[in-house]
């Protein structure tokens, strides 16, 4: 693996901050697009395990940590702890939010607001009343009343009825 | 962010490839530590050795002769001390305009060679005193140095700024964010000292010429930057030309915040210069590597001939050494003599000198030897 350049300027992620959120930081910082920082081009190729979200902002593989520490000066272990993946690991046991393989992954403009507020307003938990705060894009809101209304008469449902495999 | 060189246990750093135009390089260059002088053999010593160890005999004084420099001569020393003097004026507050230095000197007397070792001084006090990143956790890289090219236009001069800087934004974006880019790195990485090399390259005529001088002097105005110029001709290119004409104002002021500084080559008119050029042989002699090797070698046998043959260069000089030293090796002669170094080509405005001082040396008319005065030789 080659490394990339270190950046001459290096803002650190702020306490609490996610990811994504100091992606566009350093972005701007340094007056560049984000994917100019060449941070984010390697998330997006290859193949990857299917344990792993293909999402960066939930979970980093060892290597894209590395790579990312090297050129920011970050400490490895604040990366993993910025990503969602350690709100999920900080949950109690039986409530994981990870998507199941072949499931599409959690939305993640809600669930990254939903972090942002739960470290903001102290709450350091996901639970319905928080989320409903979010606000999500407008394709979601739009069929969100639509869902509701078949969720709550348990037409359908997010629940597997059995395990796969 | 620090010097990592790849090497495996025991092996020095190969610094064969590094270009200090960019950040890591520089600072591999600035902090690696000088190299260790190989074991002084003596002739039996060599023949007794293996083939594999002759060979990495041979391998080691590859190296340690192509980099022997750089010598603290008397022009070195000079030089670093007005540039101490005129950076460390510059101590004053940032919004005090800060003096310039333009380096001016011909071809082969180690101008890059001393603003490089005056850089990895600077560099290395600036680190030590302070840290290695800033109070807001940036790099720390007091000092920044590029190399011009045939045509830089401003665009040019910004990305290689950025090059140094290994800014992620280095490879687009249009002149004016480059430019903001730029001034972003040299203020955040607290840059002290900006090296613009090659200078000469720049063509003051043409547009771009007279837009990447006033980009300087924008620099060294907005920020608390010393600029270190290194160029030939540079005043007869211009840079300093005071004139009533607004035409040349803007130079005119150039002219008015740049101190210059030049370097001489050896000259043999005095037994204070004579004595200049022995010291710089007997410097040279103890860091040769050549089983045969004796006191008096260069100092005494050759100091004439190398006068000649370098006329007082000292990048002539020692291309000289580093290839008669090669040959001595390659040969298995261990020794440079006037036989062996005859044969050593050297380059084209040193060769085209020769004949001249070779005649004016053997009629005697000048000579590299000192007078009465002479005395024992002292470490330098």
């Amino acid at each position: 693996m080659t490394l990339a350049r270190t950046f001459p300027i290096r803002p650190a992620p702020l306490p609490g901050e996610a990811l994504d959120s100091w992606f566009e930081a350093l972005a701007r910082r340094l007056n560049v697009r984000l994917g100019d920082l060449g941070l984010a081009a390697p998330f997006k190729n290859g193949t990857r395990e299917v344990a792993v979200p293909t999402d960066w902002t939930i979970a980093l593989r060892e290597e894209e940590v590395a790579r990312i520490a090297y050129a920011t000066g970050a400490d490895p272990q604040q990366l993993h702890d910025i990503t969602l993946m350690r709100r999920v690991r900080d949950r109690p046991a039986g409530q994981q939010m990870l998507p199941h393989p072949g499931r599409p992954p959690p939305p993640k403009a809600l669930i990254n607001g939903g972090c942002q507020s739960a470290v903001r307003t102290g709450a350091e938990r996901l639970d319905e009343e928080l989320l409903d705060r979010i606000k999500n894009d407008a394709a979601s809101e739009k069929a969100r009343k639509e869902l509701e209304a078949a969720l709550a008469a348990k037409r359908i449902t997010t629940k597997p009825l059995r395990r796969a495999g | 962010m620090s010097a990592q060189p790849v090497t495996g246990p025991g092996e020095e750093p190969d610094l064969s490839n590094l270009s200090p135009s960019r950040k890591e390089d520089f600072l591999l260059f600035a902090e690696t530590p000088p190299r260790v002088q190989p074991e002084q053999l003596t002739l039996r010593q060599v023949k007794a050795l293996s083939e594999g160890a002759r060979a990495d005999r041979a391998r080691r004084l590859r190296v340690w002769h192509a980099n022997l420099g750089p010598f603290e001569t008397p022009q070195l020393a000079d030089l670093h001390e007005d540039m101490w003097d005129i950076i460390d004026s510059n101590a004053q507050d940032g919004d005090k305009v800060k003096g310039a230095i333009a380096l001016d000197a011909f071809p082969g007397l180690g101008k890059t060679t001393a603003v490089m070792a005056f850089a990895r001084k600077y560099h290395l006090r600036e680190i030590a005193e302070k840290s290695r990143f800033t109070p807001d956790g940036h790099e720390r890289l007091p000092v920044c140095r590029l190399g011009l090219t045939g045509n830089t236009s401003m665009k040019d001069l910004n990305r290689a700024l950025l090059e140094f800087y290994g800014h992620p934004g280095r490879h687009r974006g249009t002149t004016a964010q480059m430019g903001h880019r730029a001034l972003d790195c040299v203020q955040s990485c607290h840059c002290r000292l900006l090296i613009i090399d090659d200078l000469h390259f720049l063509r003051w005529g043409r547009t771009n010429g007279i837009e990447v001088s006033n980009h300087f002097k924008y620099i060294a105005n907005e920020f608390p930057v010393t600029l270190l110029m290194v160029g030939v001709g540079l005043a007869a290119k211009g840079l300093f030309s005071e004139s009533d004409s607004y035409d040349n104002a803007p130079l005119a002021q150039t002219a008015r915040r740049t101190t210059q500084l030049d370097m001489q080559p050896f000259r043999i008119d005095t037994d204070q210069h004579r004595r200049a050029w022995r010291q710089l042989l007997l410097a040279t002699e103890r860091k040769l590597a050549l089983a045969d090797k004796f006191p008096g070698m260069l100092a005494d046998e050759l100091s004439d001939y190398l006068f000649a043959r370098s006329t007082g260069h000292i990048a002539s000089l020692m291309t000289l050494i580093n290839r008669g030293c090669q040959r001595a090796v390659r040969t298995g002669v261990e020794r440079l003599d006037r036989e062996l170094m005859d044969k050593v080509k050297n380059d084209v405005a040193a060769e085209k000198a020769r004949k001249e001082l070779e005649l004016a040396l053997e009629s005697r008319k000048i000579t590299t030897k000192i007078g009465k005065q002479r005395k024992a030789p002292t470490t330098s």
